[in-house]
């Protein structure tokens, strides 16, 4: 798509190390880049920090994107790999302390699905153990294959498609308003 | 009516939430903008654009180059002034020769004593030497010789009869104009004659030059000496290893890095001497605190790795020193170039009290020009000629902050090292 296309001058711009044009495109792809990020981890802090290592790499050497491809896909797989290392990371914290920690839903019910809102999805998606939210947001939402998760996470492909259909049947019994309900009076 | 989410196929529920992922419209926050900037002001900010990391690398090829250029020449100068003094030393033996064993030329000379001039070329054997100007005049033999590689003059002035052992001529020539700077004794072996200068009255020239002979001899013999106790030459290159450690308190310093590389050293002065080279250094290190960040919460605990291209430049005093063996001791200052840093930053949620972390990395964003004070002291051992192996305990402290996180990353370590001496002069 043509819209999807970095402005040459934007990135003129980044190459000359210009300030301006570097707010520019963080203003333009702010929100693109934090939805992206916020899905794969459990707080904002940690999606911010993603974020700006992403945005480092283009203001750092803007070379390493070629301005006549669609920009959008490009950074979206940067950002995936960034995040693709935190969970790597975060297991290794998991494995150490022995707890992961899942954040509590401050909604008593998310909305129902079809007027659900962004917010509300990634709050859903949080409340997923990480392994189960990493595969879902890699093979629902972000179109990777069971063989490049398996490869990106280095696990087995049986281990990426057990995980996504653990994945689902939570999101499921999370949306279900009984099965909440059940949650809450635990 | 709607279907329920538990209702709908696997599909269906991926495709809506697909759709509400891509619908996200997040508000902008100037806050980050803000941390952005000061994250992009630090990888801006560390150094002058016409000296990066390349053009320190220069720079350091520069100086040690500088220093093995400057050696040679030194080299190759007191190589030519040792073959001046060899070519003078020969030339005033053939002179000697001629003067003591060729009774022809001392009879040719003596019997032109009063007959005005003649060319003496004739009477030296030498073909090889150019004779030119000489002259006899009167009682007196005046003999140049022009050697044609070192230009070496020899003079060579007799008396009638003031010399004379068994009717041979025993006066010896005097060697005047070729270059002998340190006006040091000529090297001369071990039995022969040195050069002395034969002045007005034979009789008391006699005493007065073995006196000289002694007394050169003597001097000789305190060079040679001298030279003997001398460890080796002005100028090594040496190979250096060493285990490091590092850290921001001494007492937190935890998994040992490595130094490697090439040094050079070159003498100033007999004990003292200038040393330099490039060594790459692998610094991790973890702390408590210590590391600055410009934007955001502090950590709680970090722990980094740090690829550093390291250019010292020292002073070294030789205080002891032997034959075999001498100690050193060191200070100057060190230029980082951080080729690369890896941080892991530990923090704490403070709501959740839940551990997070964040990593850095950084590629030749961060250079410290003379940063870094460097003390050591070394000792070293001859294992041959032209090589010596060195042990240099060491300690480096910042006088600014290392990296990205300002850190004051102060190591030590051992080089172990050996040194070679190419075949230079001695100091």
């Amino acid at each position: 798509m043509k819209s999807e296309i970095l402005d040459r001058k934007i990135w003129q711009g980044l190459v000359d190390k210009n300030r301006k044009d570097q707010e520019v495109l963080y203003r333009l792809y702010y929100s693109y880049g934090m939805s992206v990020c916020l899905r794969y981890t459990s707080n904002r802090e940690g999606a911010k920090e993603i974020l700006h290592d992403g945005f480092m790499v283009l203001f750092a050497e803007p070379k390493k994107y070629n301005p006549d491809q669609p920009f959008k896909p490009w950074f979206r797989k940067v950002l995936v790999n960034l995040c693709i290392n935190y969970y790597k990371k975060h297991q290794k914290q998991v494995h150490e302390t022995g707890f992961e920690f899942i954040p509590e839903s401050e909604d008593a019910q998310p909305s129902a699905l079809d007027g659900m809102q962004y917010d509300e999805l990634v709050r859903l998606i949080q409340r997923l153990p990480t392994a189960y939210r990493t595969v879902f947001n890699l093979y629902i939402l972000d179109g990777y294959t069971h063989e490049e998760i398996a490869g990106m996470l280095e696990t087995s492909v049986g281990t990426s498609k057990s995980n996504l259909s653990r994945a689902r049947e939570k999101l499921r019994e999370l949306l279900n308003p009984r099965s909440h309900e059940k949650e809450i009076l635990r | 009516m709607r279907k329920k989410s538990y209702d709908r196929s696997d599909k269906e529920l991926d495709d809506i939430l697909r759709k509400i992922a891509d619908s996200a419209e997040i508000p902008f926050s100037e806050e980050d903008w803000g941390d952005m900037q000061a994250r992009l002001d630090q990888i801006s900010a560390p150094s002058p654009s016409w000296l990066g990391s390349k053009g320190l690398g220069w720079a350091g090829a520069i100086l040690l180059s500088s220093m093995i250029s400057l050696s040679i020449w030194n080299s190759h100068q007191e190589k030519q002034d040792t073959d001046q003094n060899l070519n003078a030393y020969e030339t005033q033996n053939n002179l000697s020769s001629l003067n003591s064993g060729d009774s022809e030329w001392s009879e040719e000379t003596q019997a032109l004593d009063h007959s005005g001039q003649k060319d003496v070329r004739q009477a030296i054997p030498d073909a090889g030497n150019k004779s030119s100007g000489s002259s006899l005049k009167h009682s007196q033999t005046n003999t140049q010789i022009q050697n044609s590689a070192g230009t070496v003059e020899a003079v060579h002035a007799s008396k009638k009869g003031q010399i004379s052992t068994a009717g041979r001529t025993s006066s010896l020539p005097i060697i005047s104009g070729f270059k002998n700077p340190e006006n040091t004794p000529l090297i001369w072996e071990i039995n022969q004659t040195p050069l002395v200068d034969l002045g007005a009255s034979p009789l008391q020239k006699n005493a007065s030059q073995s006196s000289e002979i002694e007394e050169t001899n003597k001097n000789q013999e305190e060079v040679k000496e001298k030279r003997d106790k001398q460890f080796a030459g002005k100028f090594n290159v040496s190979l250096q290893a060493a285990p490091d450690l590092s850290g921001i308190k001494l007492n937190q310093v935890g998994k040992a890095g490595r130094a490697i590389g090439i040094g050079a050293e070159y003498f100033l002065r007999p004990k003292i001497s200038i040393a330099s080279g490039v060594f790459y250094s692998f610094k991790p290190y973890s702390a408590n605190d210590g590391y600055q960040l410009s934007y955001g919460d502090q950590p709680d605990r970090v722990i980094g790795e740090c690829d550093i291209l390291d250019i010292p430049l020292n002073l070294r005093f030789y205080p002891i020193e032997g034959k075999l063996q001498r100690f050193f001791a060191s200070a100057g200052l060190s230029t980082y170039l951080m080729l690369k840093e890896h941080y892991k930053l530990e923090y704490r949620n403070t709501q959740t009290g839940y551990p997070y972390s964040h990593e850095l990395d950084f590629s030749g964003a961060n250079n410290h020009f003379f940063g870094v004070v460097n003390f050591s002291v070394g000792y070293e051992r001859k294992l041959g000629n032209k090589l010596s192996v060195q042990v240099e305990p060491y300690f480096k402290v910042p006088i600014t902050g290392v990296g990205e996180g300002d850190i004051s990353l102060k190591s030590t370590g051992l080089f172990v090292g050996l040194k070679f001496y190419p075949n230079l002069p001695k100091r």
